[in-house]
């Protein structure tokens, strides 16, 4: 139980310190914004919006969430290892597998609510973009109030309390996001014949549910890399393999039977392409549980071995 | 009584990327800290005091030699729990309230929310920060910080105190209370081990010293006997109001000791000294303080 308190208090730390950046509203808001526009921009130019809007959401999200896991992983742990915050933190009786997974989990759970938000406006901004040359008013313009409201209202809140704008910015705008999903269910969409029945694509969240797997990989790799490396090391090394990630059928696949390099290559490299299940959605194929349950299992093993890797290094690592 | 920190041949040697010895920050050091003494470790910048406290608390690893801490590894968190450290640079995350940092830290501690919530409570009134307990710390002076820092060191009721420069950035009273609480720490049994550029605090404190330069203790003792002057007596008496009574203790003394004694009124330190005027200016003044409130008594947890 102290040690669940230890965990919890740690993870909750540094869950509020990395949301406190301003990276990580500057990224959530550019992400949200990004995709909320893109109704506004593709629906009256190209054809088939719908599938671009979905398509260039669920990318964005993806990249964005990945620029934040590197980068937070890197602002939480490296950086707090080289100012010292870790030093006054492992001299109480702390022990440092625990320090670090409990800064994995915070760090997890600050992308996870950025995913939470990315997805929303996902949802939405999908349903306004649903036919081509017509948007949904009742979903584009909540979504827009809360992309304007939440810095508005966190700035005055700054002004009152003098308490940080940042996360207070990105609280409010995953809340006003919901809510904004919450009221454009409300309302029957104009276009729902032409794409879904249910007032949201639903489906939708599947894919960004394993988009969220491959972010949690993304945040075991960055805390592993957290332990020896700065932040922008990480976020290259990040990059790279998951850049390599989603081309490694393409760049291995031939090559697996013949070489070992190439096979311990592609079990090392995080199989991108797994979680991206794009055409799953334009084929109108269903997603089985047990794919689901798989591509999980995946993530938790690849992610499990990264940890272990990251509480190796940082066992033998230390603190000046 | 077990010794609260045996260190033995202890070195420490930095390394470079390719593993090549860099630095060699300390060099087969030995030394024993008896419980509830207070330690001073003094030496200039450089001289390896914060690598030595960082190989006592586990952050850094011996290249050499062997290093027990509460009869413990220093990696050891039973170790830990009974230990508080008051790091050179008050490390706080600046967006947390001092409130909200010492939560933190009694979490860490493993303290049950009850005590915790009251030695919270004792040490905010303690380090006179109780008034600015909502406000982030990032918004404090290098003294209210350090304050922070102080009490966060404070929170587990440590059986021992290790202080890297406890007076860094601290005003006359701060000090004169971190040296007061230290005294009061050792009176209740507790060791301490701390370090100073301020060699008048650490004079004022404590009872054994060593002297660090470069990664070598060169003295190492009691505090008295190192700087006795064990050839020179100082006798101390009220000025008499006739100056022939002066004239002719000078001369009796310079006859029976066939040397030149020199006279001169005793000096107060600058210290209580400062401390009067502006505990008087106080008195006086109704004004509320925007920093720390004056110098509170000893958290009652810490005199129990």
């Amino acid at each position: 139980m102290a040690a669940a308190s230890q965990f919890l208090a740690i993870a909750r730390l540094a869950a509020v310190e990395a949301i406190r950046r301003p990276v990580f509203l500057l990224v959530s808001l550019s992400v949200v914004a990004g995709i909320v526009l893109m109704p506004l921009l593709l629906n009256y130019t190209l054809g088939d919006s719908a599938r671009i809007i979905r398509d260039s959401a669920l990318a964005l999200y993806f990249v964005g969430g990945l620029l934040l896991s590197a980068h937070a992983a890197g602002e939480s742990f490296s950086r707090e290892l080289r100012r010292g915050t870790a030093a006054t933190i492992l001299a109480k009786p702390v022990p440092r597998s625990l320090f670090f997974l409990a800064k994995a989990a915070g760090v997890g759970g600050a992308i996870f609510l950025f995913s939470l938000a990315a997805l929303a406006a996902t949802l939405l901004a999908v349903r306004a973009g649903a036919g081509d040359l017509r948007l949904d008013w009742t979903a584009v313009l909540p979504a827009l109030l809360a992309l304007l409201l939440a810095p508005s209202l966190a700035g005055a809140w700054n002004h009152r309390t003098r308490r940080p704008f940042a996360s207070a910015a990105f609280f409010l705008l995953l809340a006003f996001l919901l809510l904004a999903v919450a009221a454009a269910a409300c309302f029957r969409t104009p276009l729902d014949h032409l794409a879904f029945p249910a007032n949201f694509a639903w489906s939708i969240l599947l894919v960004g549910l394993l988009l969220g797997f491959c972010l949690g990989m993304a945040v075991a790799l960055a805390m592993a890399l957290a332990t020896r490396l700065p932040v922008t090391p990480i976020l290259l090394l990040c990059a790279g393999f998951f850049l390599f990630g989603l081309m490694g059928d393409y760049l291995l696949g031939p090559r697996l039977a013949a070489s070992f390099a190439a096979r311990a290559a592609y079990a090392v490299l995080p199989n991108v392409q797994a979680f991206w299940l794009l055409d799953a959605l334009d084929a109108a194929t269903p997603i089985p549980a047990s794919y689901i349950a798989l591509s999980a299992a995946y993530a938790a093993a690849w992610s499990a071995a990264c940890l272990a890797l990251g509480i190796a290094s940082f066992q033998s690592r230390e603190i000046s | 009584m077990n010794p609260a920190i045996q260190a033995s041949n202890l070195s420490k040697t930095f390394r470079d990327f390719w593993r090549r010895p860099r630095v060699e920050a300390v060099r087969s050091i030995s030394f024993e800290i008896p419980a509830g003494q207070v330690f001073g470790l003094l030496g200039p910048n450089g001289s390896g005091k914060s690598t030595t406290i960082k190989m006592i608390l586990g952050l850094l690893f011996p290249t050499a030699g062997s290093l027990e801490v509460l009869g413990a590894s220093p990696r050891s968190t039973s170790a830990k729990s009974r230990i508080g450290y008051l790091p050179e640079e008050s490390y706080l995350y600046p967006h947390l309230t001092p409130l909200e940092t010492l939560s933190f830290y009694a979490r860490l501690f493993r303290l049950p929310s009850a005590v915790a919530r009251e030695r919270i409570g004792q040490l905010l009134d303690m380090i006179g920060l109780s008034h600015a307990r909502n406000r982030p710390v990032g918004e404090f002076s290098k003294g209210m910080a350090r304050r922070i820092g102080l009490a966060q060191a404070l929170l587990n009721d440590p059986d021992l105190v290790i202080l890297d420069e406890p007076t860094a950035g601290l005003d006359p009273q701060g000090t004169r209370q971190v040296k007061d609480l230290i005294l009061a720490l050792a009176a209740r049994g507790k060791t301490v081990l701390l370090t100073s550029h301020l060699l008048a605090d650490v004079e004022d404190v404590c009872r054994q010293v060593a002297i660090l330069f470069n990664g070598r203790i060169l003295a190492r003792g009691p505090l008295d006997s190192l700087l006795a002057q064990k050839d020179k007596t100082t006798l101390t008496f009220p000025t008499p109001s006739d100056p022939v009574t002066l004239r002719k203790l000078l001369d009796a003394a310079r006859a029976a000791l066939g040397a030149d004694p020199s006279l001169d009124h005793p000096r107060q330190a600058l210290e209580p000294y400062f401390l009067h005027v502006i505990e008087t200016a106080a008195r006086d003044s109704a004004a509320p303080a925007s920093g720390a409130a004056p110098a509170a008594p000893l958290a009652p947890f810490l005199q129990k």
